[in-house]
């Protein structure tokens, strides 16, 4: 994705465009990279969005249909990368008796503490073996991947104890960012009875 | 943010956490057109954007992300994700609907942030544009609601590109000023 600096931004007709939805998708994809760090852009888009308002314009066009599916194009590989891991993550072993469905809402946190969860986290044949004990009020498990920079890369729930994930499959990583995995017990409220420590996985 | 005896980045105190909380906060109206454009829905995009700022919050009183530069890409990347998953969850409603004979949702509005403005602030602005000089009115308007090019614009207008720039700056800062504000500036929501 090419960087947008501020002054590109403020000399050109950027936002205009962004606004107007007649941005090519990598560049509003770059715009709105920098924009969320920007706050002289930031104001720009609010400046920008308000006179298209008073003049009877809608505030913001959203993007075409050819890229209204978030992250087509430019991060398309983010994408595919991603269904790839879940599904070697489910079928690698072969312990999974059906593929769990996407997380469709948040998990709450009970109030005050939940129990711990004991992760174990070992290499297998086609990547990482995530294991855990069942915990008695969990109705499901979250398994949450992200980088040691922060990035989330990988978020799913299964009813099943024990899941393999492949390393290889998921987006490449600068050098030295590694992965890092937890699991969270759910209860049939949704809500977190149980939680495990951070775990770096393996040969990430 | 210091780290405890076992290395873990210890929890931020408290007035550091409400800095935290305060900041990624002040975030939110940019996560909403970031989040609006991919899901034509002023209610989907609060959710996304309320999600988000969740998982920033978490992760950076977590000490999950160590470099404030790398704030703007994990918001990127998170409201990506979280935008990918309402998507996908919002095909499978079709999806059901369309099971058991049900008519699909209504189209989404075309302009998904409009109750964003105010009218009484829309109308501030219409009156503003309204005391500008006909050529300051003229390049606003072919920039923000035919939204031109520079160049298509510079064209139309029969002058260079620099000069376009130029003139927009120039209407923009007395836009501004007739409306109070000073350019650049964020104003409070």
């Amino acid at each position: 994705m090419r960087e947008i600096d501020c002054t590109r931004a403020d000399e050109t007709d950027l936002v205009a465009l962004y606004l107007a939805g007649k941005l090519p998708e990598n560049e509003a994809e770059a715009f709105e990279t920098h924009y969320l760090g920007c706050e002289r852009c930031a104001a720009a888009l609010r400046e920008g969005g308000e006179i298209r308002a008073a003049l009877g314009k809608p505030v913001l066009v959203s993007a075409p249909a050819s890229a209204e599916a978030p992250g087509r194009g430019q991060n398309v590989w983010t994408f595919l990368a991603a269904a790839a891991a879940v599904a070697a993550f489910f079928y690698g072993l072969g312990h999974v008796a059906q593929r769990p469905q996407l997380v469709t809402d948040s998990a709450a946190f009970r109030s005050g503490s939940v129990d711990s969860l004991a992760l174990t986290v070992t290499a297998g044949p086609a990547g990482v073996v995530l294991e855990w004990p069942a915990h008695p009020e969990a109705q499901r498990y979250r398994i949450e991947v992200v980088r040691s920079d922060g990035l989330p890369v990988l978020e799913s729930e299964t009813g099943d104890r024990r899941v393999e994930l492949a390393v290889v499959d998921l987006p490449p990583r600068p050098e030295g960012v590694h992965l890092i995995a937890t699991i969270e017990a759910l209860d049939d409220t949704r809500q977190v009875v149980a939680k495990s420590r951070r775990e770096t996985l393996p040969g990430s | 943010m210091g780290n405890d005896s076992l290395g873990r980045p210890s929890p931020p105190a408290p007035s550091e956490a409400d800095r935290i909380v305060r900041e990624v906060e002040a975030l939110r109206e940019r996560l909403l057109y970031f989040a609006a454009r991919r899901l034509r829905s002023f209610a989907d995009a609060e959710d996304v954007a309320q999600e988000t700022i969740r998982r920033a919050i978490e992760a950076l009183q977590a000490g999950r992300i160590e470099k404030p530069a790398s704030l703007p890409s994990f918001l990127f990347q998170t409201a990506l994700h979280v935008c990918q998953r309402r998507y996908r969850s919002a095909g499978r409603e079709v999806k059901a609907l369309r099971r058991f004979g049900a008519s699909t949702p209504e189209s989404a509005p075309d302009d998904p942030l409009g109750s964003l403005i105010s009218e009484e602030r829309r109308t501030a602005v219409r009156e503003a544009l309204g005391r500008l000089d006909a050529e300051d009115r003229e390049i606003l308007t072919l920039t923000f609601s035919e939204a031109l090019p520079t160049g298509d614009l510079a064209r139309r207008l029969g002058t260079t590109e620099g000069n376009v720039r130029v003139r927009r700056h120039r209407a923009l800062g007395r836009l501004a000023r007739l409306l109070g504000v000073t350019r650049g500036t964020p104003r409070e929501p």
